[in-house]
């Protein structure tokens, strides 16, 4: 069954370039615009992976990990924090506050889909249980 | 004539006396007026002093405020330049990723099939976008290091393996050239206290720069130590740099000599001058050698760091941060009379003990929030700020005191000799570097 992640990112373009790169690689996409849409739609959709822009306007990035990490049935959902500052202190808050991963603007798409699979636990075979 | 008991000449006498008296009083009489009419003389002129104090006064207030004011806007300046560096940096590298996303999909056939004229266009888009994200991060980068905001982070790193790292990730490039890459160690370890990351960029621009200018022959990355130093060399048998053009070899935009190839392979111009900036931040030297035609040796030296160094290091990130802000600041040490010995005869963990014990003591001694205390396992520094030197005196003494009142332990401990050492700016010293000096044998 094709996973499903929420994109989340300020400006439109963006946000469908991922989108249309994911579907072009089967994966299920559900955008949101801002930081409020997208804890009500990553409490709707359930997804299993969301890729998040941590400089949205008003601190929203940040809020949103804060938020989903809190809660109960949102708090297992890996995060890929994507950003154009890419700066140490912002890294580390973001891993400090949950996220699995951080990608920094401009990414080559190929970079992406890899942090993408590695957060789905794609790339690793199944563990053996001796 | 005979009554009142007097004659004439005494009566004549007490009237020459009172007339004497008289002439005194009158002459008396004239010097009060004249002290009188000095007096007021003064006193205006002391009414008029007083004004123009007054008037000194304020000007000196209005400066007062008017450099109280210049040094705010100095602050929001200096936090302008850091949101300037973050802010560019967002608004140049969010176009360029719906750039490069938009002709990569296309590239991929997301968006309908292309043919080869199509492909090979867009392929040149994609290669200069990567280009421009590249002289983006190098400017924001010079950006950084010229405005001081770079920040290095610092640890024990083993050039040797750092450089072995580096040029592995080189190996098939070069041999794809048919160059031969060299590694010269002249010891299995090399430790430094650098940035890893930085340090690790600089290699890759200088190995990079050998294999672009060479054609045929060898490079050579080369690693030896001096007492103080570590000293680093990648030489090459390239195209060599003509003697006019080397001293601007580490100027921004300036590269030398035709460059098959283009867009990435061209490069942004400014690794070099990167370079130079980040060694020159680790407090090393670079310079470059050079034959045309026969090749270049690009040099570089990093302090060598020891314990010794380290410690040096992180005293001196602390005075040079306090410093600045400062009308005083004194710095005390409190140690142990041959720390050396002592260290040997009660071995390192209980040394260690001990010195926690004593930084415990003197950290209850100081003024929260407002001083700093720092073990460096060797002796225990107390940073005090605007706090002059008389009064720190009084302070060592009190803390002196706390200590040997309060230190508990094992048999020897009590016989143990703190001793204390007091260095104040600006009394003792002129700056952090004259501090340090001053406290040299306890670091």
């Amino acid at each position: 069954m094709p996973k499903k992640i929420l994109v989340v990112d300020d400006d439109p373009t963006i946000l469908r370039l991922i989108a249309t790169r994911l579907k072009a690689n089967n994966y299920n996409v559900v955008t949101a615009p801002d930081a409020v849409y997208a804890v009500k739609k990553a409490h709707e959709e359930k997804p299993d992976l969301i890729i998040l822009d941590i400089k949205m306007p008003a601190g929203g990035g940040m809020s949103v990990i804060e938020n989903l990490k809190m809660a109960s049935n949102t708090m297992l959902i890996p995060i890929i924090c994507i950003t154009a500052e890419a700066s140490p202190e912002v890294k580390r808050k973001a891993i400090e506050l949950g996220a699995e991963d951080f990608l920094a603007k401009p990414f080559h798409a190929e970079e992406l889909l890899a942090r993408v699979k590695k957060a789905l636990g794609e790339d690793t075979p199944p563990k053996e249980i001796i | 004539m005979e009554d009142n008991g007097k004659t004439r000449e005494e009566l004549l006498e007490e009237i020459n006396t009172l007339k004497a008296r008289i002439a005194e009083f009158e002459s008396w009489e004239h010097k009060c007026k004249a002290s009188e009419s000095e007096l007021k003389k003064a006193q205006e002129e002391l009414e008029i002093e007083t004004w123009g104090l007054a008037k000194t006064n304020e000007a000196i207030k209005y400066l007062y405020q008017e450099l109280d004011k210049k040094n705010r806007e100095l602050q929001t300046l200096d936090l302008l330049k850091t949101e300037f560096i973050n802010t560019a940096s967002h608004e140049l590298r969010t176009p360029l990723t719906i750039i490069r996303e938009a002709i990569s999909q296309v590239l991929d056939g997301l968006h309908g099939q292309i043919n080869p004229d199509q492909k090979e266009y867009l392929s040149l888009c994609l290669n200069d976008v990567d280009r421009l994200q590249h002289l983006i991060n190098d400017l924001l980068d010079i950006s950084k290091l010229e405005s001081g905001k770079f920040k290095l982070m610092k640890e024990r790193v083993d050039i040797v393996d750092l450089v072995k790292n580096v040029s592995a990730s080189f190996y098939s490039k070069a041999a794809n050239i048919g160059l031969e890459l060299r590694e010269s160690f002249h010891q299995s370890e090399s430790w430094a206290f650098v940035d890893r990351d930085s340090i690790k960029r600089v290699f890759t621009n200088i190995i990079g720069n050998a294999i672009k200018f060479t054609d045929l022959g060898s490079i050579e990355i080369s690693i030896t130590e001096t007492p103080t130093h570590i000293e680093c060399a990648v030489s090459d048998t390239g195209r060599g740099i003509a003697g006019e053009d080397l001293p601007r070899l580490f100027t921004k935009f300036e590269q030398f000599g035709e460059l098959k190839g283009s867009g990435e392979e061209k490069g942004t111009g400014l690794g070099l001058n990167i370079s130079k900036s980040i060694i020159e931040l680790h407090r090393g030297e670079i310079w470059a050698e050079s034959n045309l035609n026969k090749g270049t040796t690009i040099n570089f030296t990093l302090p060598k760091y020891t314990e010794k160094e380290i410690r040096r290091e992180s005293l001196y990130e602390e005075l040079s941060q306090a410093l600045p802000h400062k009308e005083s600041l004194t710095l005390l040490v409190f140690g142990v009379g041959d720390f050396d010995s002592f260290r040997m005869i009660a071995g390192e963990a209980k040394t260690h003990t001990f010195m926690q014990q004593l930084e415990k003591l003197v950290r209850q001694s100081i003024r929260v929030d407002i001083d700093t205390a720092i073990n460096n396992g060797r002796v225990i520094f107390v940073l005090l700020p605007d706090i002059r030197k008389k009064k720190a005196q009084e302070v060592t003494e009190t803390i002196h005191r706390y200590i040997e009142k309060n230190l508990t332990g094992e048999g020897e401990w009590e016989k143990v000799q703190i001793f204390t050492r007091l260095v104040n700016y600006p009394e003792d010293c002129a700056s952090a570097e004259d501090m340090l000096a001053k406290v040299d044998s306890d670091v």
